[in-house]
């Protein structure tokens, strides 16, 4: 056999040395444990060997059949060892006490080791969530120069503008703040049909302006990413494929790169494959094409034309105020020299990059890390009472342990050593919980979450959740630490073990404990309410348009087979013309932008006066959605026409003048009589539009929304190539879409269609984050609320048993048990209130941080705070009943001999 | 010491374990002895305190041995019965000799 180095883990060794010292046998016992170490060794399990090892020397310092080896514990010898060891030595003394001393009490130990792993348990699930999404910084490298650029237009109050592709020229040239700026359209330029292997399929495409890659500084996991060389002449048709695209479509073929793959009828050159995780500018990115390749003919690239957004990377040390007030005087000098396209772009507003992609979970995210917060608290107070209820027990212990000697301090850090136990042990087991807890939660996400694919638990989170668990251990062992540091030692050794006596101050921190979580769980269970009931508002809100047996698909015309001016709305025509004709349809029309889904940015909103009236001051005008439908739209989505009538065959190129279909709200705000025949005129342009028809209100990007002014121009007139196909069927429209996809088919073979969906599941999906965060505050706050009744019953009960004597005596004076149940739950009533009348309180502002998420509730709806409020005394009486039966049942006479 | 010689069980079988190990009664082989050899788990620290109680009784004795690689230097004890040891062996078997008288049949192994 190979000699082998095996030296056992040196502090168990010297602990145990250190045990075993007085008996003079500590180096034979400890030259035995390394000779049965270095054999298990030998054989290879090095872990179990540790273990092994570790457990021994636990048994042999500790248990009592080896107490010979051991110096009785009062005539301790001056100590061998000095400073770190003696430290160390001293803490391991601690620890173990500690857990022998946890495990005489084992009821005590699960139950405070539970709480605590619950309370880390949510934690760490809902902070890996805050941490992945809206701490950790964006996954390229300096992501925190990163920025997102806009044009703002300070009369207009408007700071989220998209810039045109000369203005960025200028940009580029004149800043000094940025080593980098690039863009993208902010808008759906239409992805591409990708044909070869197979069925037609629908690819998600992002046209990049100069410099996409290198401002992010993303490299490529193969191949190499799109260069300026690739925008030169417009003519190169190179893509970069996301490696789930390079997965999914192309089975992750290894000489993909290189290759030339067919978008839309055109051939594109792979030159490169993006790492996982690399997901701009949205997470369904597929693939990135060169802006450029986009002629003249299809976005002109004039001044007037914004449609870029803008990221630059900052120089490193300049700071966003710098950056912001050096594009804006770029920006003002622009104005002054082209006044016709730039006059009112005096600023430039910016953001950082992360902050604006989390902008919109923020606060969900953090009122949830909130109610976890408070769920911890409870936890926090919970085993505070549970530690109090034990030190009292202990009372007797430590009395003794004072009188032979014990400094106060060194029974306090006793106590605090075993809450950090506690504390660490949950803790651990709490980190079990929420990992199990933190892929629920992402299964449950809603998608529009950014960032969801990157939350786990990390090591931030276990740093952070340990962390937060041994300060809560802190926390909760610094009360009854607390009452034993002021606390009358001696007298506890004169009443002995729990026979009342129950000190004045340690009954005080009790009902602070109780106060301080009732208050808690009632902003919990407030916050909750409020967030249920907006939800429920929210459901009943009529979107505007009937949601039964319809269905919508997103239908892009092919643009790349559509040659000839009027093909695309010859193609939806002849779709409609089809659909129509399917036995299971009534009704088909299509429509841009659907309403309640993502793709409502893609409204195209205008300012506008009306015809004859006078005109509001510049600057002031209304807005108004532009929206685009075609003829028979309103009847498939059961949208009422008031006045007027709908499109029809008339409405196109050839009727001189753009016809409009407006909303029941624009009507109402600006138009006194009958709109119809009027005109709408858009500011700064010769845009008219004809109102022909008024339609009822149906809600846009969101169910809680106030509707604004909608105009539907005939899809005829104005014409976009993404339109969205709804049809109301007879039957259930799961059972007509295959006909429904055939007649799409008939027209154009390659067509792909997709976002196949009910308008009930397009309306449900779109309160999917209110749901979202309603569901789990609830959830939280429902644990919250059984916790603090169990909270409660503790104190109550133990208030109970240290007062059996004087429930005794009144009980043979003659008080009925339901006096004596009125009075112990009395006594618990008293803290509930105050803290029902704190939480009330603290509940008006926390609901204030909420306020965003609410729809149809005050922050400080009455019926919510009341049923909160009345709910939680309800469980409190509840809590408090139990231990008041037992209050009933005590026998007088027995309690009085007990004395 | 020696008179008190009332032996316990479990140092009944230690005391006997180290007379049967002779020249190889470390602690490690004592406790193997008497796991293998009476079928009994032996907790480590009841063996060591044993040892340590039958020592003070003047049963057993020790001697300081070289040590082994595996031990990284730290010496070994090999232990031998005393004659008290070896008397109050006596007197136990005696006495479990003449309480058992009578019962062979009862005590005999099936």
């Amino acid at each position: 056999m190979k000699p082998h180095r095996s030296v056992p883990p040196a502090l168990a060794e010297t602990w145990l040395r250190h045990r075993l010292a007085p008996s003079g046998q500590a180096d034979f016992v400890i030259g035995d444990l390394r000779e049965e170490y270095a054999a298990l060794r030998a054989s290879g399990r090095r872990l179990l060997a540790t273990v092994w090892y570790c457990g021994q020397v636990f048994r042999l310092g500790s248990s009592r059949a080896s107490r010979p080896l051991r110096r009785p514990p009062l005539l301790s010898p001056q100590s061998p060892h000095s400073g770190l060891v003696e430290v160390l030595i001293s803490i391991l003394k601690d620890v173990h006490f500690g857990f022998r001393s946890l495990l005489k009490s084992p009821v005590f130990a699960v139950a405070a080791l539970l709480t605590i792993a619950l309370g880390i348990g949510v934690n760490s699930a809902i902070f890996s969530m805050v941490n992945a999404v809206l701490l950790q910084p964006l996954p390229y490298p300096d992501a925190n120069e990163l920025v997102r650029i806009y044009a703002a237009y300070p009369e207009r109050d408007l700071r989220r503008g998209t810039v045109s592709p000369p203005d960025l020229a200028d940009w580029r040239e004149q800043n000094s703040s940025f080593t980098e700026i690039t863009a993208f359209p902010n808008v759906d330029v239409g992805g591409f049909v990708l044909t070869g292997d197979g069925e037609p399929q629908r690819i998600a495409a992002h046209y990049v302006a100069e410099g996409f890659f290198t401002t992010l500084a993303a490299a490529p996991l193969d191949g190499r990413t799109i260069t300026d060389a690739d925008h030169a002449d417009g003519e190169n048709r190179v893509a970069v494929l996301s490696f789930s695209s390079w997965q999914n479509r192309f089975g992750g073929r290894s000489d993909v790169v290189g290759s030339t793959i067919t978008l839309s009828d055109t051939p594109f050159e792979v030159i490169g494959v993006m790492p996982p995780g690399f997901e701009y500018p949205s997470k369904d990115a597929e693939i990135w094409v060169p802006l450029s390749i986009i002629p003249e003919s299809g976005i002109p690239r004039q001044r007037y034309i914004r449609f870029l957004a803008v990221v630059g990377r900052l120089r490193p040390g300049v700071t966003l105020e710098a950056a912001q007030a050096d594009l804006t005087s770029v920006a003002q000098r622009l104005a002054t020299e082209y006044p016709d396209s730039n006059e009112r772009l005096t600023a430039v507003a910016m953001l950082p990059l992360q902050q604006q992609l989390t902008a919109q979970v923020r606060t969900p995210l953090l009122a949830l890390l909130g109610a976890v917060g408070g769920v911890l608290l409870i936890c926090c107070a919970n085993i505070a009472n549970l530690m109090l209820v034990r030190a009292q027990g202990r009372a007797r212990e430590f009395a003794v342990r004072s009188a032979l000697g014990a400094g106060r301090a060194r029974l306090v850090r006793q106590l605090i050593t075993e809450s950090a136990l506690i504390a660490v042990l949950g803790g651990l087991v709490g980190l079990v919980i929420g990992r199990a807890s933190v892929q629920a939660l992402v299964a449950v996400a809603p998608a529009e979450v950014p960032r969801l694919s990157e939350v786990g638990m990390d090591p931030v989170v276990v740093v952070v959740a340990m962390t937060t668990s041994l300060l809560t251990g802190l926390l909760f062992g610094l009360a009854p630490a607390l009452s034993v540091w002021r606390g009358d030692l001696q007298t506890g050794l004169r009443l002995g073990s729990g026979a009342g006596g129950e000190s004045r101050s340690r009954n005080r921190l009790r009902g602070a404990l109780v106060i301080a979580e009732v208050a808690l769980v009632l902003v919990l269970a407030i916050g909750a309410g409020l967030l249920l009931r907006s939800l429920d508002e929210l459901l009943n809100v009529e979107p505007g348009f009937a949601m039964e047996r319809t269905v919508a698909m997103r239908v892009a015309a092919p643009s790349y087979k559509l040659t000839e001016s009027g093909d695309t709305e010859r193609f939806f025509t002849e779709v409609l013309t089809e659909v129509r004709q399917q036995p299971g349809v009534l009704a088909a029309g299509v429509v841009r932008p659907m309403p309640l889904t993502p793709d409502t940015f893609q409204g195209e909103d205008f300012r506008f006066g009306v015809a004859g009236q006078p005109a509001a001051p510049e600057g002031q005008e209304p807005a108004a959605a532009l929206r685009f439908a075609s003829d028979g739209l309103f009847d498939a989505m059961g949208i009422p026409l008031v006045a007027g009538r709908d499109f029809d065959l008339r409405d196109d190129r050839d009727a001189g003048e753009v016809r409009g279909i407006i909303n029941e709200s624009f009507a109402a705000r600006h138009f006194d009589g009958d709109p119809i025949g009027q005109r709408i005129q858009a500011v700064g342009s010769s845009f008219e539009i004809a109102v022909i028809g008024v339609v009822g209100d149906v809600k846009q990007s969101s169910l809680d929304e106030e509707v604004a002014n909608v105009v539907y121009a005939p899809h005829k007139q104005v014409t976009r190539s993404g339109m969205t196909l709804v049809v109301r069927t007879r039957g259930l429209p799961s059972e007509a879409q295959r006909a429904i996809n055939e007649a799409i088919w008939a027209v154009n073979p390659d067509q792909t269609i997709e976002g196949v969906t009910t308008l009930d599941a397009l309306v449900e999906s779109s309160v999917a984050e209110q749901r979202f965060a309603a569901r789990l505050v609830t959830l939280f706050a429902g644990l919250a609320m059984t916790l603090a009744a169990i909270g409660i019953y503790g104190v109550v009960a133990n208030s109970v048993a240290q007062r059996n004597r004087e429930i005794g005596i009144r009980m043979a004076l003659g008080a009925r048990g339901a006096d004596v149940a009125r009075w112990v739950v009395g006594q618990g009533m008293v803290w509930v209130a105050a803290g029902i009348a704190i939480g009330l309180v603290a509940a008006a502002g926390a609901a204030r941080l909420i306020s965003s998420l609410l729809y149809g509730v005050a922050p400080t709806d009455l019926v919510t705070y009341a049923s909160g409020a009345g709910v939680l005394a309800i469980v409190a009486v509840l809590a408090s009943l139990i231990p008041a039966r037992r209050a009933i049942a005590i026998d007088p006479v027995k309690t009085l001999r007990a004395d | 010491m020696g008179s008190n010689t009332f032996l316990g069980e479990f140092e009944h079988l230690v005391l006997l374990a180290v007379m049967q190990l002779t020249d190889d009664a470390h602690a490690i082989r004592v406790r193997e002895q008497i796991e293998g050899r009476a079928d009994r788990r032996v907790a480590r620290g009841a063996l060591y305190g044993t040892l340590t109680r039958l020592q003070e009784k003047g049963f057993l004795d020790w001697q300081v041995e070289e040590s082994t690689p595996e031990r990284g230097g730290i010496p070994r004890r090999r232990f031998t019965v005393t004659a008290d040891g070896v008397e109050a062996l006596r007197a136990s078997q005696r006495a479990i000799a003449n309480l058992s008288e009578g019962l062979e049949q009862a005590l005999r192994d099936q």
